[in-house]
């Protein structure tokens, strides 16, 4: 009896051991969203060649809308829904969660842009692909012949949701409002270019026109308003808020400041003071955020009731939560990541964002007496990078390497920008061991140098990478790797602490002028390097008059050879950014490289 | 019960106090700036230095500390560093909730089997079934939290048929012995009807839910998320797999402790009394010997549940839970936001002091001894 029972116990252990090998093969592979197949149509990523620019480049990079109409002119839109439909749910993860509504208050692009942009809607919307601006709340925005004065219509018929109308002269206080938070607010970057518009002579002729004019020429001010400062905030409500709180405010925190507060834990106020496709309906800044539908969107029925924000951790938690059905939204940010989602035939709406793995050099910043200075130094290092390893030991293989600030595949990039991004040095260790030496000998240095690097992955790996070919090459190289905000920043910023830093400019179509100026400009408050050439300032001037794409090509071309020949810094990579989408979630529209607009979005069936 | 706690509230001052000291003046000491992790790498060294000025980070580190004791005092805890800036309360009260629950959830679970295999093991004591409990429970003691929680998200998100089919087979091989054994009483003596007709209804029962678990296997979430607080139901099977990755080596001590206490317990001549009178097994080892067992168990799970409050922070980040352990490590820690740390360190304290007064108080009810002792 006994023999008998084990006999049976361990046939039926192989049998069951033999059922879970076999078992449910559907979940060896990768689903693309909760219940759905993984799609076989193409992506819609960096690897298909730009959409190239019409060939009319002459147009102004602006288009006017297509009229005044209430309905938008999308297509999408039409085979989406007659209204609202319920049940309906976007959960989206997040690269990072919003601190703010505000967007004075909200970092913005990939940190909160998408939750802010759908509930304030915004005036020109970007489209990176094609690198023009399609009216979205404006009607139209034409520049003059210099950019130097842009007229913006803006669409009659919107409200806000208090009932206030929406008028011209709001676009311009919300503008101030943006301005004035420099230094005080989370989105310095926005702001910082909010500065180029001469407001003692922008003018607001009516209800529905503002005539803006600029410090300089700008041909890509319509970006501008495709970015935070276009999300308009109703300025009533604002000022009544700051009425309210200016009894509050003290030396240390402002009456704006307090308002910004206040505005991220209000749902309420956020609705009155917006006119977006969706209002706020929970918020929990860091953390979550909750849209639902608004009943009056000026463009007419939003399909999607509910969108939901969270953020599961990292981008690798975004893909396998996304994988596992939690989210059909998943924002992606890491080359292994989209390698994985291609490989298991995920819907991408992805953009390659220029200069996004990059060494800085410190050249001198607040008159320290730096090695990277000596442009020897900085060809030497050129020398010794290989990126290809860097890509094999903490990428896998799978980072888009370049040596060029617009790669190849992204809409700025051309033949002779390569040319010259190619005079720049290649790597040959001989070359960077010879110039080592003859550096230690004509200065006495003894090889040492500092590299800061931020250790999210894979941040260690590439500080050992290139700490390992540098050394090689005589380099006595010091590495201090820790979070952004706690060493990196410190380490770059605050202290300008640093030899060699890990860094990323993260230029895209909409932000290719203000991101070269911020950090290449002699006179720029946000140049790390300390970084100074005549010939650099002069090619930046050409990129702010770029008339068109060929003309901001050309502008950027000119940049990469004075880059080739001064090296600022070392770019190795573009860093993939962009949304992994269940396959039955149609309309959505990418108004940047990071930020995506729901209101004309649909889930299908 | 009042005055027990009234007292370890007054002992609690001095240690809250030193606590919190050496909290703000450790924290001072960690790299970084808050004002940093408000304006991110578009900073400039000015904005920077103006945020540093707003937030009070320009005065020197005992005025600050002052500042925040004297609200403390007053019931403020102060505002966090982090835009947008709201109330420290606030934030642990928001990130307490699911904390407690996932915790909560962990002791249960830990509790429940650990219940069940130290009773079971003690009564079993130096047979098979006892080394096979033993050597488990230290396999799950030298398994890390994370490790757990990664081996879980991998196996019962995206492989969820093994588990589903080592489910069957485990639940299987129990429905055998008890098959086994019903009829095995039955062969022996068919006319003690007791003997054979428990073990077959409980074959039935465990067969049944053996079966009804895995035809209603759920589909585990990878993260769990706030989204899911609405629904309780929703919020079991998000908190279910770090739940489970929390009770793993928990389940090993108790059932460990358990079965040490048990032992003794089971040798004592009330135990032996009670066999000689023929009372039931089952109502020996849960009626009679389980309650003077469980001192260590109560005392330990006291302990573990204050530590699991503040401790979950690996776990909470696995699963993209903003639980407390996240928000003091997470954003308070490491941004160098002191006001959390303080603030979460202070409910901690409390909670733990709170937990052991509860404990001590239990004790009471658990020992008829005690409790006359004290009358």
């Amino acid at each position: 009896m006994r023999s008998w029972l084990f006999k049976l116990l361990a046939l039926l252990m192989v049998f069951g051991l033999v059922a879970a090998a076999c078992g449910n093969d559907d979940d060896d592979g990768v689903t693309t969203g909760p219940d759905e197949p993984a799609p076989a149509e193409p992506s819609d990523d960096g690897d298909d060649a730009p959409a190239p620019a019409d060939d009319g480049d002459d147009e102004p990079a602006a288009e006017p809308a297509d009229d005044g109409e209430e309905a938008p002119a999308d297509e999408v839109m039409m085979d989406g829904c007659e209204a609202t439909v319920p049940g309906t749910k976007v959960n989206y993860a997040v690269f990072s969660p919003n601190a703010n509504m505000d967007p004075t208050g909200s970092s913005g692009a990939l940190v909160g842009g998408t939750q802010i942009v759908n509930v304030w809607d915004v005036l020109m919307a970007f489209d990176p692909a094609a690198g023009v601006s399609n009216g979205q709340a404006a009607e139209s925005l034409t520049p003059n012949d210099d950019f130097t004065e842009w007229t913006l219509k803006i669409r009659s018929g919107i409200t806000y949701g208090n009932g206030d109308a929406f008028i011209a002269q709001d676009v311009v206080d919300s503008m101030l409002r943006f301005f004035d938070s420099r230094g005080d607010g989370m989105n310095n970057r926005a702001a910082g270019s909010v500065g180029l518009i001469d407001f003692d002579n922008t003018e607001v002729p009516d209800d529905s026109t503002v005539i803006f004019r600029l410090h300089r020429g700008w041909s890509t001010f319509h970006t501008l308003l495709g970015d935070e400062p276009g999300m308009i905030v109703n300025p009533r409500i604002i000022a009544q808020l700051l009425d309210e709180e200016a009894a509050n405010a003290t030396e240390e925190t402002s009456a704006a400041r307090l308002v910004r507060n206040r505005m991220a834990v209000t749902p309420d106020l956020v609705n009155a003071a917006s006119f977006g496709p969706y209002e706020v309906a929970e918020v929990e800044p860091n953390v979550r955020t909750v849209l639902r539908a608004r009943d009056n969107y000026w463009g007419g029925p939003v399909c999607i009731e509910e969108i939901e924000f969270t953020f599961p951790g990292s981008s690798v938690a975004n893909w396998e939560a996304f994988q596992a059905g939690d989210f059909n939204a998943a924002f992606l940010r890491d080359p292994r990541v989209f390698a994985d989602a291609r490989e298991a035939g995920a819907v991408l709406s992805s953009e390659d964002q220029n200069i996004g793995g990059l060494f800085l050099f410190n050249q001198g910043v607040r008159g320290a007496e730096v090695i990277g200075k000596d442009i020897r130094i900085r060809r030497a290092i050129h020398h010794a990078i290989n990126r290809d390893i860097i890509n094999e030991r903490a990428f896998e293989g799978k980072l888009k390497t370049t040596n060029a600030i617009a790669a190849e595949g992204t809409l700025l990039w051309s033949p002779e920008l390569q040319e010259c991004a190619d005079q720049a040095p290649s790597y040959d260790p001989d070359a960077a061991a010879a110039l080592v030496e003859e550096v230690k000998a004509d200065t006495g240095w003894d090889g040492s140098m500092l590299l800061v690097h931020a250790d999210t992955d894979p941040g260690p790996e590439i500080a050992q990478a290139v700490e390992g070919m540098l050394e090689a090459a005589g380099f006595d190289i010091e590495v201090d790797l820790g979070p952004v905000t706690t060493v990196l920043i410190p380490r770059v910023i605050i202290q300008a602490d640093y030899e060699m830093a890990g860094w990323g400019f993260n230029a895209d179509g909409a932000t290719w002028v203000a991101s070269l100026n911020d950090n290449l400009l002699s006179t720029s408050g946000s140049n790390r390097m300390a970084f100074a050439h005549p010939d650099m300032d002069a090619a930046l001037g050409e990129l702010y008059g770029a008339a068109n794409v060929d003309d901001q090509r050309a502008a950027i071309a000119a940049v990469q050879c004075v880059w080739s020949e001064q090296l600022p810094a070392m770019v190795y990579s573009v860093t993939e950014e962009g949304l992994a989408l269940a396959p039955n979630i149609k309309g959505v529209q990418r108004a940047g490289a990071t930020i995506f607009l729901f209101g004309n979005a649909y889930i299908e069936n | 019960m009042l005055r027990v706690i009234g007292l370890k509230l007054v002992r609690l001052v001095p240690v809250l106090f030193l606590v919190s000291l050496a909290t703000f003046f450790l924290v001072d000491l960690i790299p970084g700036d808050p004002a940093a992790n408000m304006l991110g790498t578009d900073a400039t060294i000015e904005d920077l230095e103006a945020v540093r000025k707003s937030l009070g980070l320009d005065k020197p580190i005992t005025d600050r500390y002052v500042d925040w004791l004297s609200g403390a005092l007053s019931g403020d805890l102060g505002l966090s560093l982090r835009s947008p800036n709201e109330p420290v309360t606030d934030l642990i009260q928001r990130s307490v909730g699911p904390t407690l629950r996932l915790s909560a959830m962990a002791l249960g679970m830990s509790f429940t089997i650990a219940i069940f295999l130290g009773v079971w093991s003690a009564q079993a004591a130096g047979t098979r079934v006892d080394r096979l409990v033993s050597g488990t429970m230290f396999g799950f003691i030298s398994v890390p939290t994370f490790l757990a929680g990664l081996l879980f998200i991998f196996f019962f998100v995206f492989r969820e048929s093994i588990p589903r089919w080592l489910w069957v087979i485990g639940m299987g091989l129990i429905v055998l012995r008890l098959l086994y054994l019903a009829i095995s009483r039955l062969v022996e003596d068919r006319a003690h009807f007791s003997g054979w007709f428990g073990y077959a209804i409980a074959t039935l029962v465990v067969a049944g839910l053996m079966m009804w678990v895995f035809v209603q296997w759920p589909d585990f979430p990878r993260t769990a998320s706030h989204r899911y607080d609405d629904n309780w139901r929703e919020q079991i099977r998000s908190l279910f797999l770090p739940a489970l990755a929390l009770a793993l080596s928990e389940i090993a001590v108790f059932t460990r402790l358990l079965r040490a206490d048990m032992l003794s317990t089971l040798q004592e001549q009330f135990v032996l009394s009670a066999r000689a009178k023929g009372m039931p097994t089952w109502r020996i080892l849960f009626r009679d010997a389980l309650r003077p067992s469980s001192f260590s168990l109560i005392t330990v799970a006291g302990i573990t549940l204050g530590r699991l409050i503040g401790g979950t922070v690996i776990i909470e980040t696995i699963f993209g839970l903003d639980g407390l352990g996240k928000l003091i490590v997470g954003t308070g820690v490491i941004p160098k936001n002191y006001t959390i740390v303080q603030g979460g360190v202070l409910v901690l304290a409390v909670g733990y002091v709170m937990l052991n007064a509860i404990i001590d108080i239990s004790y009471q009810y658990l020992d008829p001894r005690i409790r006359r002792g004290r009358v």
